[in-house]
């Protein structure tokens, strides 16, 4: 790693902060088997839309976020690069790479781990779209633009906690741009845009108050996770979590198979992904699915099978089945099936039911 | 002799807190602890002193930390919290410089926030997620940078006033109730001694001295002890065992008792994990959370998939009127758990159509929050350039804004103020022109919206069908809420007094089910149920979130004092109207905006819901008659009428 002036301060700040704050291995999660599954089918399938993820404090929300990310290979991107642009694709490219581009005839490349990137709740519009660069400014007179937390989620998680307490134009402004996939900025004399495709992750307490559903709706799959009731269970989420603690490296050691096996799992599946298809009949059994359950709009179908490919792959199949559609169709309709505007998540009963009723269990 | 040389061990009384802050001393990943106590009982001298034994251990391994104290004012701007840009460093000279917030300076020292339950959200937010992390991250003005900030939080205040946010309950280990009152001779021993203290009078706390220095290598014995504490796996069952049956939720709890249980015995000098170190532990990190829990237990949460809980029937002293309820033990779908359910009795349906049209015809129209923007405190959220009395500038935005006209202005010659000397100097380069034009102002936005407190007759006198259409009431409010964004909270009064079911929080979908599953049995005590919203009003209003107003459903019909009443001694209807007068008396004076929604037939008025009313200064709606559209515009004036006084007051 050659160093350069801007640089070394950026790794050393990551790699300060990885040790001071080690991630839970992905593998040593217990139980929420829901919420870690769609978490992976949101990194198969970037266009899912991202997962809320409803639940109590202390469930492992967040640990879950930031364990796939820690889990997820390292990525390349254009050396030096604010974007993490992907030196592959440089219809993509942000202005700096453009312009670096057309001098070079090959970009020098790094890896980078994939960033999972907190909204922190006193975020302004300025922070999240980014503004102009004030030491810059203040030091050398120089206007340029210094990227927000949407262009450091680029390619990686944007982890929104508390996300039913945000104010609804901010959840917008994110939907927005996870939909659009770039990040369009006009302000203070700055006119830019850059991509921005990141996997949203909103997590959030019921207690606390409701997403509105316009928003929920964007949201690909909605989890809700509660808190372990076997004792068995409970005992090793807080055994696993001292040992962590105490010793890191070691505990990183024991789970490194577990960790290695998903690792190889997911790199499968993700080359899988684009082969898996969907039979027609199936497809149709879908859309009759949200047709009976009165489902608002597309996206329920879309969800259905976007998700359902993912369980596939995952599975190391090319071809969907029913078993697959089952699984994921109460994440994908849960938050969709707004009868009354003062309950705004279903219970899984109606939609369990028609899934039985058009998916039935035994086979004929 | 200074305040903070008062020995830790001279602290009359406070037992419990003064054991649970050597166990957090031991194990730093408890992470806190909140002490809970009425005011001028000692919680200052409690905390200051016990930073005072932290210094004893300076030396040391560096398990024990520094120690030392920092103090976090209430007010705390966000900027001195984390940290920022030192504007004055960066303008005037080239030196691009931030400054350390007051959680970074708190790093391996003890982070002390009084009064924490009158702290704001957004501020108690910011120290819990550094409180879990052991990072700030510096994201704003352009900087991007990571300062260490392990510290230990401990949180005082006056239960009276209000409960802490629930969030910050759950990320510290521990929670004391210090609230018990002292025995005359423990009283004696303070007055003893803080005289002798300030006397400086030595030979008294001579012997407390040398408890601290006793504690203080205890406490260091204890901390290198506590690698190789055991925790059998028998004992360790139990205590997860213990956890599951109080119904906490969240793992988190789980680890904190563990903790505890392992730092206790590390106390004790014992490298085993006894029974009584997990009876302890249990003590101090799961039973005081179970009472809080429970209110949110009751309402059976937003996912229908957790436990509903059976009402109760009580015996009613009035024409007994059960609710129908039927217990069915039912199994869902294959794989889930079964459940109970209860069948609920169903309150009248909102009509929809109704909703859109009078959405339409609300000035401002529906979904229009009431946003004061000349509220002071709250979240900086956007700046704007017109300059409003008493509005703080922001900085980062003027310069922004200032930047990109440099070279012009340099070039037009329009820095005035410097001298002649320094510009030859070229010492003046990186100065920044700044004109009025570049200046922005900050907006603040508070929380706005409002708080329905409803306070709801739960009494046997509340028949059945009185009952659902109170329910119905209720949810055509809570729609209004919900479309406005405001907060509700539920009170319920029956039996011997008064019960928050449901505290303030903007799930309107939770207290629809809480109130779809009110039951309703037992005498009146409506003075209490008054009382009660009255200290919910108040503690709302303390931490200048939103207004709140009160909906009573009542018959007004009291049979039960708020007051302790001598055995013997009968509620005599002269004595129950003096009570409920002076209450509401009260609440009128303290300004707060209510309803009294009648829920007695007209043709069997005494007249008790109307005198309520008018003593409270309240709007009177009477309930069996109003059809759906009348109570609904009543309670949308009243609102409107209060939104308004808001904005311009």
């Amino acid at each position: 790693m050659t160093s350069r002036k801007k640089q070394p301060a950026r790794k050393k700040k990551h790699s300060l902060a990885r040790s001071l704050s080690p991630v839970y291995p992905f593998a040593a999660i217990v139980g929420q088997d829901d919420m870690k599954l769609a978490l992976l089918l949101s990194v198969l399938d970037p266009y899912l839309g991202g997962v809320v993820i409803m639940g109590h404090r202390g469930t492992g929300k967040s640990t879950a976020v930031r364990a796939l990310a820690d889990l997820l290979p390292a990525r390349t991107r254009v050396k030096g690069c604010l974007f993490n642009c992907d030196p592959d694709r440089s219809q993509d490219f942000c202005q700096d790479c453009q312009d670096r581009s057309h001098k070079v005839r090959r970009l020098p490349r790094e890896s980078f781990r994939v960033p999972v990137v907190d909204l922190p709740l006193g975020a302004t519009e300025d922070r999240v779209c980014g503004s102009l660069d004030i030491e810059r400014a203040l030091t050398q007179g120089s206007k340029s633009f210094e990227p927000g937390l949407l262009a450091k989620a680029h390619r990686g998680f944007l982890y929104i906690d508390e996300v039913n307490l945000l104010e609804d134009f901010l959840v917008d402004l994110l939907l927005d741009a996870a939909a659009s996939g770039r990040n369009q900025v006009e302000r203070e004399g700055i006119s830019i845009s850059h991509p921005a495709r990141f996997v949203l992750v909103g997590s959030g307490n019921p207690e606390e108050g409701e997403l509105r559903p316009q928003l929920l709706d964007r949201f690909g799959l909605f989890v809700q996770v509660a808190t372990l009731s076997s004792i068995e269970e409970r005992v090793e989420i807080v055994e696993r979590r001292d040992r962590f603690e105490q010793d890191p490296q070691e505990f990183y050691e024991q789970m490194h198979n577990l960790q290695e096996d998903l690792r190889q799992q997911l790199d499968m599946a993700l080359e899988l992904m684009p082969q898996v298809s969907m039979d027609p009949r199936i497809l149709h059994q879908v859309a009759e699915l949200c047709g009976r359950l009165q489902v608002d709009g597309h996206r329920g179908e879309l969800t259905i099978s976007r998700s359902a490919r993912g369980v596939a792959a995952w599975n190391g199949r090319v071809a969907v089945n029913e078993d697959d559609i089952r699984r994921v169709a109460v994440m994908s309709l849960r938050h969709r099936l707004r009868k009354d505007p003062l309950e705004v998540t279903e219970s899984p009963a109606r939609i369990m039911q028609m899934l039985e009723r058009i998916f039935p269990l035994t086979t004929r | 002799m200074v305040l903070d040389d008062f020995p830790f061990s001279a602290v009359v009384g406070h037992t419990v807190s003064k054991h649970a802050l050597l166990i957090l001393n031991v194990e730093p990943r408890l992470k806190g602890l909140l002490i809970a106590s009425p005011p001028g009982t000692g919680k200052s001298i409690l905390v200051r002193t016990f930073a005072s034994i932290l210094r004893r251990l300076e030396q040391g391994n560096d398990r024990r930390w520094p120690g030392g104290l920092v103090k976090v004012p209430l007010g705390i701007t966000e900027e001195h919290l984390i940290g920022g840009l030192n504007f004055e460093q960066a303008v005037t000279s080239q030196q691009f410089e931030w400054r350390k917030g007051v959680l970074a300076q708190a790093h391996r020292k003890v982070l002390w926030v009084d009064d924490i339950n009158l702290m704001q959200e957004a501020t108690i937010h910011t120290i819990a997620a550094v409180l879990d992390s052991g990072l700030v991250r510096i994201e704003r003005e352009g900087v991007s940078t990571y300062n260490q900030a392990d510290f230990l939080l401990v949180g005082t205040y006056d239960p009276a006033e209000g409960e802490p946010s629930r969030l910050i309950q759950s990320r510290v280990g521990m929670l004391v109730d210090s609230s018990t009152s002292l025995l005359l001779e423990d009283r004696c021993k303070v007055l003893h001694r803080i005289l002798a203290f300030d006397r400086n009078d030595e030979r008294v706390l001579e012997r407390d001295v040398d408890q601290d220095r006793m504690t203080a290598r205890k406490v260091e014995k204890a901390g290198r002890l506590l690698r190789r504490v055991r925790f059998p796996r028998e004992i360790f069952l139990q205590l997860i065992t213990t956890s599951s049956k109080l119904g906490l939720e969240g793992h988190r709890f789980d680890s904190f008792a563990m903790l505890a249980a392992r730092s206790n015995a590390a106390l004790a000098g014992r490298t085993v994990v006894s029974q009584e170190d997990v009876e302890e532990a249990v003590r101090l990190v799961l039973l005081p959370r179970v009472k809080l829990f429970d209110q949110e237990k009751q309402s059976g949460s937003s996912s229908k998939q957790e436990h509903e809980d059976v009402s109760t029937q009580e015996a009613s002293e009035s024409p007994p009127q059960l609710e129908p309820s039927r217990l069915s033990d039912e199994t869902s779908a294959p794989g889930q758990s079964s459940r109970m359910e209860i069948e609920m009795l169903p309150g009248e349906i909102p009509d929809p159509g109704a909703t859109v049209a009078e959405g339409r015809s609300r000035p401002g129209g529906p979904g229009r929050r009431s946003n004061a923007f000349l509220n002071f405190r709250g979240r900086k959220f956007r700046t704007s350039l017109k300059s409003q009395p008493r509005c703080s500038i922001a900085l980062g935005a003027t310069l922004r804004s200032a930047v990109p006209w440099q070279a012009l202005r340099r070039r037009q010659g329009q820095d005035q103020f410097s001298n002649q000397a320094d510009l030859t100097e070229g010492k003046l380069e990186s100065r920044i022109i700044v004109k009025a034009e570049d200046l922005r102002f900050n907006q603040f936005r508070g929380k706005t919206g409002l708080l329905f407190i409803f306070v709801v007759d739960a009494s046997g006198s509340m028949a059945a069908n009185r009952m659902a259409q109170a329910k119905g009431a209720l949810a055509r409010l809570l729609q209004q809420a919900y479309i406005y964004r405001d907060q509700v909270a539920l009170i319920q009064f029956r039996g011997d007094g008064a019960e928050t079911l449901l505290s303030p929080t903007r799930s309107i979908e939770r207290a629809k089910h809480l109130v779809d599953s009110l039951p309703a049995g037992g005498s009146t005590p409506l003075a209490a149920g008054l009382l009660h919203a009255l200290s919910m009003a108040r503690s709302t209003r303390l931490r200048s979130n939103p207004q709140p107003v009160l909906v009573i459903l009542t018959d007004g019909r009291a049979n039960r004092l708020a007051s302790p009443v001598s055995v013997g001694l009968e509620a005599r209807p002269v004595v129950l109207e003096r009570e409920l007068r002076q209450i509401s008396i009260v609440i009128q004076r303290e300004k707060l905006s209510s309803v009294v929604v009648d829920t007695r037939p007209s043709f069997l008025t005494g007249g008790e819901a109307p005198a309520l009313a008018d003593w409270m200064g309240a709007r009177y709606l009477r309930l069996p008659q109003a059809d759906k559209g009348t109570l609904f515009q009543a309670v949308t004036l009243l609102t409107q009428e209060v939104r308004m006084k808001k904005n311009t007051s």
